[in-house]
């Protein structure tokens, strides 16, 4: 500051100086005009000597003629020879000011040209040695001043900072805390300025870290128990272990103690629990769960997790669960599939308020997975069933080949083979008669001619059996019609033809799946079902046809039957005759469901013991 | 602070950087800078004051160049305020020429015919007179002649008295006391001659006579009574008989005015480029903004074309006065 004040000080009077010496210049040129021009060197003299003895800080002044020379000066004793050159004016300049230093101190000379176009000059040199002394003793005073008021101002700055200072340390250092995660410290607000705003702010900070961290951890929690829930329902396990596992992962990630999992079956009816953890092996408690209706359903009609505080009917209420508490309520799952109800799991508390919503919410996230999983087994379950008696399936057909190879082969042996032998007999007959009666002989042949004719009967008849040509040829009506013959006519049995819309001809394999179905119901009805008529109608529709076969004989329980061959009850390896039957029939529905759907169309078979039956086959049209 | 570091000022000590200090001391030296003028002014130089020369011994070198056309003038006004005049009518004849001019200034005492005739100057604006005189003994030539404020290049003088003067005809001069211009003045000697000649006065019938410096200090000398009468130019006679300073007797002629002079040996590319820059000078229009105070020429309206033959009456004249040496 002092040197500033210094240097701003000593400029401005060395401005000032300087334009007095212009305006000191400017005034003596213009007087010594005339003179000068003519060459009244004496006159130009004394004004100079004048100016210098009239005006303060002047410590010379010359005047430069037009011709280059000295034309007056104010030197006692000659002039100074490197004056002369040390100031020249530029001719496009009328002044031009010289800082000289010299003996005698700094000294400006103002050159000033005493007329614009014109060579001559007057120089003034002003000493500054008045303004130093000044200046000097000026920069002492500033000096001294500024010393005083540094220390003055230092002293209250310090005051004042340690005043100002210190809340804002100890702010510092609580938030230095906070960073540190001792979320729970509370910086005190010992003031309503901003400082006490601030501490303020910081603590709805930490509360709110508070809050996220702990959201966080719970989140992480249920990602660890839904991770670990995953883990226990990953694997080919069956679904009985799979739940198990489950169910001791949710009970670890919620830190409750006991818990079981109940599964519905398709008619929704409860079934034991399938598994259970924390409970004592008591099968009376698990058998009450099953048979007594429970609180649970209303968790399932709301699908969602609800806390279920247990009526004194609850077969559970009061189960110890360890540590010397009982079961008195139990948080509810539903396990739901599509809206349907899978089942329900349960995780048993001493008193409700253990069930926070956090917990709800991982209970229902959870049994979310569980559902999936139970729905998955289901329907892995299902489609093993499936494969297997498609397994099955195959091996009739098999037998079937089987069969049907037996039944040409001893048909070809028991008429084919034994027509051809009496054919070889009467041949032999005749050509022994030949010789001896002719007319024996023609007898022979006659009957030989008759014996071949029924031959070729028979092998039309097996031909036809394998596939008849007329399905070919003429389509599937004459083909079931030719059927119906052979199968039920030949048998006594009355058939009724029903034919709805104009028949036509349909594809091959729609043609040949209806008329092995038929085919298979007509072996069937005269097989087993002791009918006295049979009814086949025909439905030909632009977009399906319909073939429906029946009977009015002694039916049979259609869902016994393929329950038995869906639970593989019937023994295939050792069968007895009325298993054999069994197994026949119901392989043959099969086969019958397996040729519609193959083609994507409709199977359903309907009979109830002693009123017959009907089996109906629907099969679209492209 | 934790044991085992150092407090690092630079860095986080009361929230500074070293960024931040750096760009405070650039923005307090920049204020400083600026506060204490922003320059420390000239380069100073060593002078010793104590090494002194006789002063006629030094000289600076001259600082215009040689080839320089040097201008001349007739004094006419007081000296400053000639230059003035001229020195602004050079610059137009810079800008008009492409020549550089260098004004020339006669000493008192000095003849502004022997410097146009001697080479001394090479133009130079003269009275008739001196032109007269130029011409006789240098062969100087007039190239242009100069427009009075009505936009004639001729004059007239008058002889004045005192308003209470007896004298009241040229007639009437015989015996009395009269006061002329310089001896070279045109209005102020010359005229006033020839118009004494005319009506049969010689410089011996007068009873005393004198040469004054100026048309002013013949004026003065009337009206203060030192003269009978006094022969100025008319422009000033006029004036001051309006004014009822004075009383006009007699009114001469018309006779060529001032002009512009030069030296016979100026190069005739350069007379003539000068002539038609003095010939296309407007003083009262365009070019009146670089002109200091030109109205009080004898050619305030500038030039015109001149003839050698408009000055064989004043030749014939100034012959028979004497004036021609």
């Amino acid at each position: 500051m002092a040197l500033s004040t210094y240097v701003v000080v000593g400029n401005a009077l060395r401005g000032e100086l300087e334009a007095k010496g212009l305006a000191a210049s400017q005034y003596l040129a213009e007087s010594l005009l005339n003179p000068l021009l003519d060459e009244e060197f004496l006159l130009v003299q004394r004004s100079l000597e004048d100016a210098k003895a009239s005006l303060p800080d002047v410590e010379y002044a010359y005047v430069i003629g037009f011709d280059g020379r000295l034309v007056a000066h104010t030197f006692p004793n000659g002039f100074p020879a490197a004056l002369i050159y040390a100031n020249i004016i530029p001719m496009e300049q009328t002044t031009q000011v010289q800082v000289l230093l010299t003996e005698r101190g700094i000294i400006r000379d103002i050159g000033f040209r005493v007329l614009s176009g014109l060579p001559a000059e007057l120089h003034i040199g002003l000493n500054e040695a008045r303004i130093n002394a000044s200046l000097k003793h000026t920069t002492g005073l500033i000096l001294g001043l500024t010393l005083l008021a540094t220390i003055l101002g230092g002293t209250a700055a310090g005051i004042l900072g340690e005043h100002l200072t210190r809340p804002l340390g100890d702010l510092a250092r609580s938030a230095l805390r906070l960073g540190q995660g001792h979320l729970d410290e509370k910086i005190p607000i010992r003031s309503k300025d901003e400082i006490g705003q601030l501490a303020a702010d910081f603590n709805m900070m930490a509360a709110n870290l508070q809050a996220t961290i702990g959201e966080l951890r719970q989140r992480n929690q249920e990602l660890l128990a839904l991770n670990a829930i995953a883990n226990a329902l990953s694997g080919p396990m069956e679904l009985t272990v799979v739940l198990e596992r489950a169910l001791k992962a949710t009970l670890e990630a919620t830190g409750f103690a006991a818990g079981w999992i109940l599964l519905f079956d398709e008619s929704g009816k409860h079934h034991p629990p399938v598994c259970w953890h924390g409970l004592p092996e008591d099968t009376v408690l698990q058998e009450s769960m099953e048979s007594r209706p429970c609180l649970c359903h209303r968790a399932i009609q709301e699908q969602k997790p609800m806390v279920i505080e247990l009526e004194s009917s609850c077969p559970a209420l009061g189960v110890p669960i360890g540590q010397g508490k009982r079961i008195m309520c139990h948080a509810t799952v539903p396990l739901l599939a599509k809206g349907h109800a899978l089942g329900v799991l349960n995780i048993a508390g001493h008193e409700t308020t253990a069930f926070t919503a956090e917990i709800l919410q991982l209970l229902g996230a959870i049994g979310g997975q569980l559902s999936i999983a139970i729905e998955n087994a289901r329907l892995w379950e299902e489609l093993r069933r499936k494969e297997e008696l498609r397994g099955q399936l195959l091996h009739k057909v098999i037998i079937a080949q089987e069969e049907e190879r037996k039944r040409i082969g001893r048909e070809l042996h028991d008429e084919t083979s034994q027509a051809l032998a009496a054919l070889v007999v009467v041949l032999q007959a005749a050509r022994a008669a030949i010789s001896m009666d002719l007319k024996r002989c023609a007898e022979y042949i006659d009957e030989a001619k008759a014996a071949v004719t029924r031959t070729i009967q028979d092998l039309h008849a097996i031909i036809y059996d394998l596939r008849p040509s007329l399905l070919d040829d003429l389509g599937l009506l004459p083909a079931l019609r030719w059927c119906a013959q052979n199968r039920l006519e030949r048998r006594g049995i009355e058939v009724i033809w029903d034919v709805e819309g104009e028949e036509i001809r349909l594809p091959s394999e729609v043609e040949t799946a209806l008329f092995r179905i038929g085919q298979e119901a007509m072996t069937n009805i005269a097989k087993y079902a002791h009918a006295d008529q049979v009814r086949i109608r025909v439905e030909f529709k632009p977009a399906y046809v319909t073939l429906q076969v029946s009977d009015d004989g002694v039916g049979f329980n259609v869902a016994q039957v393929m329950s038995q061959m869906a639970n593989r009850n019937v023994n295939l390896s050792a069968p007895s005759d009325a298993a054999q039957e069994k197994v026949g029939a119901g392989l043959g529905l099969l086969g019958m469901e397996e040729r519609a759907s193959l083609l994507g169309g409709q199977f359903q078979i309907e009979s109830t013991p002693g009123r017959g039956t009907t089996v109906t086959a629907r099969i679209p049209i492209n | 602070m934790p044991s085992g570091k150092r407090l690092n000022i630079w860095k986080k000590a009361d929230g500074m950087s070293r960024a931040d200090f750096s760009k405070l001391t650039v923005i307090a030296l920049t204020l400083l800078w600026i506060l204490t003028g922003c320059n420390t002014g000239n380069e100073e130089k060593w002078v010793d004051l104590n090494d002194v020369r006789p002063a006629e011994t030094l000289v600076r070198p001259a600082t215009f160049p040689a080839d320089d056309l040097i201008f001349g003038f007739d004094r006419r006004l007081e000296i400053k305020e000639d230059v003035k005049m001229y020195l602004s009518f050079l610059r137009y004849l810079e800008g008009k020429t492409g020549y550089r001019f260098r004004l020339h200034i006669t000493p008192k005492g000095g003849s502004i015919v022997d410097d146009l005739g001697k080479g001394i100057v090479d133009f130079a604006a003269i009275g008739t007179g001196s032109y007269l005189e130029a011409r006789e003994k240098y062969g100087v030539q007039m190239l242009v002649r100069g427009l009075n404020a009505e936009g004639q290049s001729e004059y007239r003088s008058l002889i004045i008295t005192r308003t209470d003067s007896q004298v009241h005809s040229l007639a009437d001069l015989k015996g009395r006391s009269m006061a002329f211009g310089p001896p070279t003045s045109t209005q102020g000697h010359l005229i006033p001659r020839i118009m004494l000649a005319e009506v049969g006065i010689e410089l011996k019938d007068l009873k005393a006579y004198d040469h004054t410096h100026s048309h002013a200090e013949t004026a003065n000398a009337v009206m203060s009574g030192r003269f009978d009468a006094g022969g100025i130019q008319d422009t000033l006679g006029q004036a001051l008989a309006a004014k009822g300073l004075v009383r006009v007797i007699a009114v001469s002629r018309y006779y060529p005015s001032s002009g512009i002079a030069v030296n016979k040996d100026v190069p005739q590319d350069i007379k003539e480029r000068v002539r038609q820059a003095l010939l296309d000078f407007d003083p009262q229009g365009r070019d009146k903004p670089v002109l200091y105070r030109w109205d009080q020429t004898e050619m305030p309206l500038g030039f015109t074309t001149v003839r050698e033959s408009d000055y064989e009456e004043l030749t014939l004249w100034a012959r028979r006065f004497g004036l021609l040496r």
